[in-house]
C-alpha cells in the first residue's frame, strides 16, 4: 500500500488523466447527458421556450465567468500561487499517488467550505445566487456561474499550496472537483445504491442543494464527498419533491439580468440599510440578515 | 453546530490529509538515499552510449540534430545555454550542455531538457523541461524550424506563454 502510494508519478501522466476527466468529460459525459435530458423533457411535455432560453443563458454566463477567470488567472492568481509556494510553503511534496489523492480530497474539503461561505456571506451569495437562480435542473445549470465565482476559490486553495502541494496540481484538483460536481446536475438519475449515496455526493443530494423548499436551504454543500456534510451538520436527504430555484425568483432569462442580479440585489440592500457599519455587515452577514 | 466543534473537526481533517503525503514523502526520502546513487550511474552510462551512436544524415530528424544556443533576458532569468539535440536510442532528446550567466561566465552541464514527440514538414511537438521557482515542469511545446539555423520553440502553460529562438552553433 505504502509502496503504491509513494510510487513516483510523471507530471505528464497526471496532467493527462486530469485532462481526460476535467476537459474531455464535456464531450463524453455532459453533452450526451444533456441531449438525453432534452429528449426526456420532450417526452414529458416540459420542453418549452423558457427551458431553452434558460439553457442558453446558462452557457452565456459560463462564457463571461470563463473570461473573468482567465483574466484573474493571468493577472495574478497563478503568480500568487507560485509566490506562496516558493516563500510560504511546507517542504514541497513529491508527485506520487498519496500527494495526488490527498490534494484532490483537500480540494474537495476546501470546496465544501468555500461553497458554504458563498451561501452564508452576503457578497458570496451575491455571486453564487446566479447558479441557484434557475428554476430548472439539468447539465446546463452546472455551467451557470456568477461574476465573482472565480474569486472565492482563491482564498481556499492558497492554504493547500502552503501545505506543500504544487500549485498546478491544486488547480487541476479544483477543476476535478468542479467537473465531478457538474455531472450531478440532473433529474435523470434518481437514487444510487446505498453505500454510494452514503459516501459520495450524488444527483439526489445535489437536487436538495438546489431546492427552494425551506428544509433544503443551505444543505449539501459537498463537491465529491457528501461525508463532509454529514460530519459538519449540513446534510439533508431528498424526501419531498424538490422545487428548484431561489426564494425570490428572478423570472428572467436575460443573460445580463441572470449574471448580475445578485450584485444588483446586494447593492440595493446596501443603499437601503442605514449606517456605514450596517452597510459593511450586509457584505459579510448571511444573505437573509436584516439590521435590528 | 458550535463553531468550535466545526473548527476543530476541520483542523483534524486538514491535518490528516496534509500530513499523510508528508509522512510518505519523508519515509520515501530515508529509504532512497542509496537509490539516488544508482540513478546517477544510470544517467551517466546512458549519455555515454549517446556519443557512440552514429547519427544518420538520412534521418528525418537530422535538421534538428546538433548544438543550439538559447538566450534569456527577462526578470526571472538572464543568461544563455547551449543545448545539444541528439538521437538517444529511438528518441530525439535535447540536453543542456553549457550554461552562461549574464556576464558570459560558463559552466558545463548535462541536463535532459527536451524530448521530441513529433516532427514533420519543419514543424513538430515536444516536451520542454523547465524550472520555475525551483520546481521542474514538463511542458508541452511546439517547435518550428524557421531557417536551417533557427528553431522556434513556443509554449503556453497555464498562462505562462513564451517563445524562444534557438540559434544553431557550429
Ligand atoms: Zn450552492
Amino acid at each position: 500500500m505504502i509502496e503504491f502510494l509513494s510510487k513516483k508519478l510523471e507530471w505528464l501522466d497526471v496532467e493527462y488523466w486530469f485532462t481526460v476527466f476535467n476537459d474531455w468529460s464535456l464531450i463524453y459525459l455532459i453533452i450526451p447527458f444533456f441531449i438525453i435530458e432534452l429528449i426526456r423533457y420532450k417526452f414529458q411535455g416540459r420542453l418549452n421556450k423558457d427551458l431553452i432560453f434558460d439553457s442558453v443563458a446558462n452557457v452565456l454566463t459560463f462564457g463571461a465567468f470563463y473570461v473573468i477567470e482567465i483574466i484573474i488567472g493571468i493577472l495574478f492568481a497563478t503568480k500568487l500561487y507560485f509566490w506562496v509556494y516558493a516563500n510560504f510553503s511546507l517542504p514541497h511534496l513529491p508527485l506520487n499517488w498519496a500527494t495526488v489523492i490527498c490534494c484532490v480530497l483537500l480540494a474537495d474539503f476546501a470546496y465544501y467550505w468555500e461553497h458554504r461561505m458563498m451561501h452564508r456571506i452576503g457578497i458570496g451569495w451575491a455571486t453564487h445566487t446566479v447558479h441557484h437562480s434557475s428554476p430548472h435542473f439539468n447539465m446546463s445549470v452546472a455551467y451557470r456561474f456568477g461574476p465573482l465565482d472565480a474569486v472565492f476559490p482563491l482564498f481556499f486553495s492558497i492554504p493547500i499550496v502552503m501545505l506543500g502541494f504544487d500549485p498546478i496540481l491544486v488547480l487541476l484538483s479544483e477543476l476535478f472537483v468542479q467537473s465531478f460536481q457538474a455531472i450531478l446536475h440532473t433529474e435523470v438519475i434518481k437514487k444510487l445504491p446505498g453505500p454510494i449515496e452514503f459516501i459520495f455526493n450524488t444527483p439526489s443530494h445535489h437536487r436538495v442543494h438546489h431546492g427552494s423548499n425551506r428544509q433544503y436551504w443551505d444543505k449539501n454543500y459537498a463537491g465529491i464527498l457528501i461525508i463532509w456534510d454529514r460530519m459538519l451538520g449540513t446534510f439533508e436527504p431528498e424526501v419531498e419533491e424538490v422545487k428548484y430555484g431561489i426564494s425570490e425568483p428572478i423570472n428572467s432569462n436575460n443573460p445580463f439580468t441572470v449574471f448580475f442580479h445578485g450584485l444588483q440585489r446586494l447593492s440595493l440592500k446596501m443603499t437601503r440599510v442605514k449606517g456605514i457599519f450596517n452597510k459593511i455587515l450586509v457584505f459579510i452577514k448571511p444573505p437573509d440578515w436584516r439590521p435590528k | 453546530m458550535k463553531s468550535l466543534k466545526l473548527i476543530s473537526l476541520s483542523a483534524i481533517i486538514i491535518l490528516i490529509l496534509g500530513g499523510i503525503p508528508h509522512l510518505i514523502a519523508y519515509g520515501d526520502l530515508t529509504d532512497n538515499v542509496i537509490n539516488t546513487e544508482g540513478d546517477i550511474i544510470e544517467e551517466v552510462s546512458s549519455s555515454d552510449t549517446v556519443e557512440v551512436l552514429k547519427v544518420e544524415q538520412s534521418s528525418p530528424y537530422a535538421p534538428l540534430l546538433g548544438k543550439w544556443k538559447v538566450s534569456w533576458d527577462s526578470e526571472e532569468i538572464k543568461g544563455s545555454a547551449i543545448y545539444q539535440i541528439k538521437e538517444v536510442g529511438e528518441t530525439i532528446k535535447g540536453f543542456s550542455v553549457k550554461l552562461f550567466d549574464e556576464h558570459e561566465q560558463s559552466m558545463n552541464d548535462n541536463t535532459h531538457v527536451f524530448t521530441l514527440k513529433s516532427f514533420k514538414d519543419k514543424k513538430g511537438k515536444g516536451i520542454y523541461k523547465l524550472d520555475y521557482e525551483g520546481e521542474g515542469y514538463e511542458i508541452p511545446c511546439k517547435i518550428e524550424l524557421i531557417t536551417p539555423n533557427q528553431l522556434k520553440v513556443s509554449y503556453d502553460y497555464y498562462g505562462y506563454a513564451d517563445t524562444e529562438i534557438w540559434n544553431r552553433v557550429k
